[in-house]
């Protein structure tokens, strides 16, 4: 299973940055096309796999590494055991990591730590102990499919609104559309880790997860038909939409039919978990393992929103003060000039104010924290 | 205090009233831009650019439409699903990677 160095039996991992096998122990580098392990039969069907099994949310996790996470990557729980060693259908292929775990971490600092609303606990948490690389499971599809919508929109029509209705049909073909291979990851969050660039694809070799797990696809052909077909059906009513003139449009009925063209490939796409704990709850933000891009949102606290308010508001108060006084002695007209400094001032405050508040109570409704829920589905629901 | 009283009830209620009409409004307004200025700052820091893929990442051509119809009757509505409602590719067989036969298979067995 594990590799060794051919000079020192030590344990070699691959390291993204130089896309090579290297030996812990000597520094060695190897290409993994040029490393043959032994035991593994390239011509085999399968491969084989450790498979650990996270008690405590039920999420498996493979890897051929001997050192085993101290956590589990999706749930943040220790209770990670092993559970067996399984024949596994090999993947077709896989893009290598290209971002190092550093630069990983780095985008994600970049990314959120310099943000005020952020607990500087998470911000402690940010080492690369809580980073770990997975291979993701991804089924690549090329398709044929056709919808039929039935859109329902507001027209404007000799100054009164009518609701008009549309009927919108059509096909499309879709070539190299990735669909999360795995249960547990929400669609919805891995889409966003998209675009990966296949043109980096290397035939499947086991020597790249050196270091690295890896997740099992295992979904049914009914699930990526649906899940596919779901994707599409995404796409299409967005453009169907966007041909009809009029107010509040909305898909009233829809028909769609999916052919996924002969054997769809099994890729393995590389994904950095950055996994946390925060008052109890877990949390984890996605890293793009060859773009570097940061999917995910971070817990907040009402407590720093205020303290943004408060600074703000000080400062605010310490230059109109400024300003107030500023006018009434230079210009010296405390008469008119008051009566006038009142309407500008009410004028500005109330607009301002409105503003003020919508804009807040939308962002308050946007930012939520990120429930675990939302990103995985667990097989076991958790215990309190 | 009691140097105002005495300038007569009048115009101290007159001054008192602008003083504090003019407080009020003041850190109304104070209220107002600083709670602008926080979601201005909020929404740079909330919001986090991720976008998905458009239509023209997976599809050369996009969709190609066959039906564009404005302003149909709702009564055209079920001829319209009628045509629309068969699967075109029902008769085609396709080739199904064993990774995914394994996986029907395991679940039929939970069952
Ligand atoms: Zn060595
Ligand atoms: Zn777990």
């Amino acid at each position: 299973m594990a590799v060794l160095c051919s000079n020192c039996s030590g344990r070699l991992i691959f390291n993204p940055a130089s896309q090579k096998l290297e030996c812990a122990a000597c520094g060695s580098m190897f290409s993994p096309e040029d490393v043959s392990d032994s035991m593994a039969d390239v011509h085999s069907k399968y491969y084989d796999t450790r498979v650990y099994t996270c008690a405590h949310c039920g999420a498996e996790v493979v890897t051929s590494d001997t050192e085993v996470s101290t956590f589990c990557v999706y749930c943040g729980n220790p209770a990670i055991n092993f559970s067996r060693i399984a024949k596994e259908y090999r993947p077709d292929g896989l893009i290598p990591f290209k971002i190092t775990k550093e630069e990983a971490l780095s985008r994600v600092k970049s990314k959120f730590l310099k943000n005020p609303i952020i607990p500087k606990e998470v911000k402690r948490k940010a080492v690369p102990e809580n980073i770990r690389g997975i291979y993701v499971p991804y089924w690549i599809i090329n398709a044929r499919f056709t919808e039929a919508s039935y859109i329902s929109g507001d027209v404007e029509y000799d100054e009164c609104k009518e609701k008009w209705f549309f009927q919108r049909a059509g096909n499309c073909n879709f070539k190299n559309m990735p669909i999360d291979g795995s249960n547990i990851l929400n669609d919805s969050v891995s889409m966003k880790l998209e675009p990966y660039y296949f043109d980096a694809a290397v035939d499947f070799d086991e020597d790249y997860l050196n270091g690295f797990y890896s997740n099992i696809s295992d979904m049914s052909y009914s699930d990526l038909r649906s899940s596919a077909a779901f994707r599409c059906h995404d796409f299409f009513s967005k453009e169907s939409l966007k041909t009809v003139i009029a107010d509040n449009r909305m898909v009233e009925d829809t028909v769609y039919w999916i052919d996924i063209q002969d054997d769809p490939l099994y890729l393995m796409l590389p994904v950095w978990f950055f996994t946390f704990i925060y008052k109890g709850e877990p949390h984890t933000i996605l890293i793009n393992g060859q773009t570097g891009k940061v999917v995910g949102t971070m817990p907040w606290e009402k407590k720093r929103i205020m303290s943004v308010f408060w600074s703000t508001f000080f400062l605010v108060l310490a230059v109109m003060t400024a300003l107030f006084f500023g006018i009434v002695f230079n210009l010296g007209g405390l008469e008119n000039l008051y009566n006038l400094l009142i309407v500008i001032i009410l004028i500005v405050a109330s607009g301002v104010f409105t503003s003020g508040i919508v804009g807040l109570n939308k962002i308050m409704k946007n930012i939520k924290l990120t429930k675990e829920e939302d990103i995985f589905r667990f097989v076991k629901k958790r215990q309190a | 205090m009691t140097d105002m009283t005495i300038t007569g009830a009048a115009s101290f209620n007159e001054y008192f009233v602008i003083i504090i009409a003019t407080a009020v409004l003041f850190l109304f307004a104070c209220v107002g831009i600083s709670l602008y200025i926080t979601s201005r700052i909020l929404k740079k820091y909330t919001d986090f650019g991720e976008t998905e893929c458009s239509i023209h990442q997976y599809s050369a051509d996009g969709v190609r439409f066959k039906v564009n119809k404005d302003n149909v009757l709702p009564v055209e509505k079920e001829d319209f699903f009628l045509i629309y409602g068969e699967n075109p590719y029902e008769k085609i067989e396709r080739s199904i990677p064993e990774q995914l036969i394994r996986n029907s298979g395991k679940k039929d067995e939970h069952k």
